[in-house]
């Protein structure tokens, strides 16, 4: 895969955010772990106006005035950390690939009960519609 | 009281009850001192459900008390919290509840939206009790075209309802509900009003098939038929509702990519080894919480609903029919049945989807009465004991309530002598000269015996004579006692009855039924009155324990056990218990009509029919016969029957007469699906059904019993039945009934077949007047 392509994929996938997250200008997001994909993923909220902050390790103090989390580590214990500590009615993503499972799961203490809303975002090649939409959103943040 | 004295299981208990008698007063005092009483269901532990008296203060600022119709029952939940399944945090004694629809008894100042005498529905706090006191931001009117039993359940509806928004369903798309209980079938037909397309209902049995088809889901999908109808349903929205750890792949499945899950059953304990990635990330899936916490007043976000909207449009659904409640319904419960019920929902009775507590069945003065704050309710202050399964019956029996002991031995009080003549002055002849004697209405004025030394004996100087025609020829003779040889029973009763005299027939009516039948048919043709004396019905148990039984304590009746034994003086069969003549007729299965059961447990069987109002329908038999008396005795001494009733309860009724060493024992123990009736002694009962002055979950014992004279207290009431022109309680067509069940039980003995008894369809049990 080209730079160009990776970086149309994972526009692709910060577009998606956008979308499946009903991503607000001027809510505050966390994205959690660094690297390219992170990168991407808060210019492209950013440039929905949403308000990000980069986090190293989801702490409950740190995700206290958050409405949206990005998690691209895919690490166990980052995801855990993510649905013990994200807040009531909290959307949160889990965009990076996994690696590995996670050991237990409470789902009614983390996900019921507090409402969260948990979506999965994979970076694969975007459908063509998609792929057009990231190329033009690439230009135009060129 | 020393605290150590009070046992550990009932500590909690009283405990609940003091601080909510002592908080609730102190409420009250600071409203002017005004208390309401009602009606609660409670759980005193897990597995237990009791009914209690609820006691609140009235409203304060913002608050509204509500009379409650109807509670809705949430089954799942409640299941899982009264079987306390791993994963519930609760505290028990426990007050389950959702939500009701009443009317509005008095509202607290600051309440403008509602006044009293609106029908309102309410949630939140709404306990399963006849009172409610609610906030007001959560007592909603209930438009004029919905009715109080659906809207009874909006709060199990908007708990749906928010499922399907946090889903975000939208009109077109495909919502699948997977689970098929009370919110499952709720969330679709929500879904359905809402205008999901193509509301399927995923289970894992058949069970409830129709019941989702009726008026939500357009499809029905039985996992244990096509485990592989999963994958091809590809729902934007799959609704999960059973709480099972295991059902979140399943979900997963059933969901297009990019599709939305909702978790809205309560999920009971921990999913092990997750991989999100499979799980959610793969098919960019949302896996969505929703619990009714999270819906609150407020607006979190724009898109966010409020409370009071969702209830809004939620009520707004059952207006012209778009949201079906009536279908879901399967249970409107009697509040005083709760225990019953809430077993049933305990042992997982699939059958449950929605249910209603009627708290309209109960009677005003335990629905919704002013209290005092002073003092609370007397019968709160009652001893209680919680039920423990595992517990036989205390050593310590509760006390009976006054209902069960009032006038067992009442006596007429009207006016007026029968003068009686005796018949037969054998042994049952001088007990009954004893007791024509000692009634208060009833005189003995004439005695007759084949043995003129006999008749002699008992008149102790009254009128005597050893030829029957004198003794029916004296106009002094009002009526007879016939205590002869049952073969003659017919005989004598059908002359009696042709010279005007009425007949106290001593039992066996005659030894049988086609006897028994042309005895009553001279009876009705004189225009005489006709008993046969059953007169162990006076005898204070019997007459507590059809008092248990009419007031519905056992519930429907499920058994019913009977054992006699009695242990008869080898001189039975030559010259009867008491020795004073040679007589061989009990020997003789032709004079007598049979041994042990027509002879002695024939009072035992129509001590039963009058318990329990009901009358045997079919028996099988088995007879044995005496083994150390080898001078020709033709009848039983020992005979075990098992009997039908027609309501569906079956019996085993065994009587022997060589009970050696054990003396003469009667048990009979009747249960019901409510509480078990046990009458040896210590006689008592236990049930499962509050109300009745009585609490659920406790043995009763029936206290000091009177001392009644059986013999004469039955001939009094016969002779005012007949001095006043009334059918005697014990009425000849009891005898017949007995009779019947008699013939049955001989003929299937005899023929080793199944057999229907043969009951004329006509009469009724008469009211028992002594009951009046």
């Amino acid at each position: 895969m080209s730079m160009k392509d990776a970086l149309i994929s994972q526009v692709a996938l910060g577009l998606r955010l956008v979308r499946r997250m009903r991503a607000r200008s001027g809510e505050r997001a966390a994205i959690v772990g660094g690297g390219p994909l992170a990168e991407t993923l808060r210019a492209v909220l950013e440039g929905a106006g949403v308000r990000v902050e980069a986090l190293d390790m989801p702490t409950s103090e740190a995700l206290a005035r958050v409405t949206l989390v990005v998690d691209v580590t895919g690490v166990p214990d980052v995801r855990t950390a993510l649905l013990e500590h994200a807040p009531r009615l909290a959307r949160v993503a889990f965009a990076g690939a996994g690696a590995g499972r996670l050991a237990d799961v409470d789902f009614y203490r983390t996900v019921h009960q507090r409402g969260l809303e948990v979506t999965g975002l994979s970076e694969t090649t975007p459908a063509a519609a998609d792929a057009v939409a990231a190329a033009e959103w690439v230009r135009a943040h060129a | 009281m020393e605290l150590a004295r009070i046992p550990p299981s009932v500590r909690p208990h009283l405990q609940d009850r003091l601080v909510r008698s002592v908080t609730s007063r102190a409420k009250s005092f600071a409203r002017g001192g005004r208390m309401w009483a009602g009606t609660e269901v409670y759980w005193p532990q897990p597995g237990v459900a009791d009914v209690g008296i609820l006691e609140v203060a009235a409203p304060g600022p913002g608050e509204v008390l509500i009379q409650t119709d109807f509670t809705a029952v949430s089954p799942g939940t409640e299941r899982a919290f009264l079987n306390f399944v791993s994963g519930v945090v609760a505290k028990f004694p426990l007050r389950p509840g959702y939500s009701g629809a009443g009317t509005v008894v008095q509202v607290g100042r600051g309440v403008t939206h509602v006044g009293p005498g609106a029908r309102v529905a309410c949630t939140e706090t709404v306990p399963h009790a006849s009172l409610a006191v609610v906030r007001a931001g959560r007592v909603f009117p209930i438009p004029t075209a919905a009715s109080a039993a659906d809207a009874a359940f909006l709060q199990l509806a908007i708990i749906a309802q928010y499922g399907l928004r946090r889903g975000r369903v939208g009109r077109g798309e495909r919502v699948v509900v997977v689970g098929a209980g009370l919110i499952a079938q709720l969330a679709a037909r929500i879904a359905r009003a809402w205008g999901a397309k193509g509301v399927a209902v995923v289970a894992s049995s058949s069970a409830k098939r129709s019941i989702s088809l009726a008026s939500g889901a357009d499809q029905f999908v039985d996992l244990g038929r096509d485990p592989g109808a999963l994958d091809r349903l590809r729902a934007d929205v799959v609704v999960e509702v059973t709480g099972s750890p295991d059902a979140l792949e399943a979900a997963a499945r059933a969901a297009a990519p990019e599709g939305r899950i909702v978790l809205l059953g309560s999920t009971r304990g921990l999913n092990r080894g997750v991989d999100f990635d499979a799980l959610l990330r793969d098919r960019e899936l949302s896996l969505v919480g929703a619990h009714i916490s999270t819906l609150t007043d407020d607006r979190p976000t724009p898109e966010d609903t409020t409370y009071r909207e969702e209830a809004h449009e939620a009520l707004g659904l059952l207006v012209g029919g778009r949201l079906r409640i009536d279908s879901l319904i399967t249970d409107v419960v009697n509040p005083l049945d709760a225990a019953v019920f809430y077993r049933r929902l305990c042992r997982g009775d699939q059958d449950i989807v929605g249910a209603l507590l009627d708290w309209g069945k109960l009677d005003d003065e335990r629905r919704c009465r002013r209290s005092f704050a002073l003092l609370p309710p007397r019968d709160m202050l009652r001893k209680g004991r919680a039920y423990d399964q595992d517990e036989g019956p205390p050593s310590l029996l509760t006390t009976p309530p006054r209902w069960l002991v009032e006038g067992l031995d009442a006596l007429p009080s009207g006016g007026g002598v029968l003068r009686f003549g005796l018949i037969g002055c054998g042994g049952m002849g001088a007990r009954h000269a004893a007791a024509i004697r000692s009634a208060p209405n009833t005189e003995l004025v004439a005695t007759m015996d084949a043995d003129g030394n006999l008749a002699r004996d008992l008149a102790a100087g009254a009128f005597h004579t050893s030829r029957l025609e004198e003794l029916l020829a004296r106009p002094d003779v009002d009526a007879v006692l016939i205590a002869t040889p049952n073969h003659v029973h017919d005989v004598v009763g059908i002359q009696a009855a042709r010279a005007g005299k009425h007949v106290v027939m001593e039992k066996p009516m005659a030894q049988n039924l086609v006897r028994a039948e042309s005895l009553l048919a001279a009876c009705r043709a004189s225009d005489v009155a006709l008993s046969v004396g059953y007169c162990f019905r006076y005898a204070p148990e019997v007459r507590a324990a059809r008092r248990i039984v009419e007031r519905g304590l056992l519930g429907r009746l499920l058994s019913v056990q009977l054992t006699c034994y009695f242990d008869k003086p080898p001189a039975y069969y030559g010259s009867g218990r008491t020795g004073r003549t040679h007589s061989d007729w009990r020997s003789s299965r032709e004079k007598s009509g049979g041994g042990v059961m027509i002879m002695n447990m024939s009072h035992q069987l129509d001590q039963i029919r009058f318990i329990l109002g009901q009358d045997v329908m079919r028996v099988t038999s088995a007879v044995a016969g005496t083994l150390d008396c080898p001078q020709g005795v033709e009848v039983e001494d020992a005979i075990a029957a098992q009997v039908e009733f027609p309501g569906g309860a079956v019996g085993s009724l065994f009587g022997t007469c060589f009970a050696r060493g054990l003396g003469n024992q009667v048990e009979i123990r009747i249960l019901g699906e409510a509480g078990s009736l046990i009458l040896d002694p210590p006689a008592r009962f236990f049930t499962l059904r509050g109300g009745e002055g009585v609490s659920a979950g406790r043995w009763y014992g029936f206290g000091p019993m009177p001392k009644v004279d059986v013999h004469a207290t039955y001939l009094a009431w016969f002779a005012a039945a007949v001095l006043e022109g009334r059918r005697p309680e014990i009425a000849g067509e009891d005898g017949i009934a007995v009779q019947a069940w008699m013939d049955a039980i001989y003929e299937a003995a005899d023929t080793g077949r199944s057999t229907l008894v043969s009951l004329p369809a006509e009469p009724q049990m008469a009211a028992s007047a002594a009951e009046r």
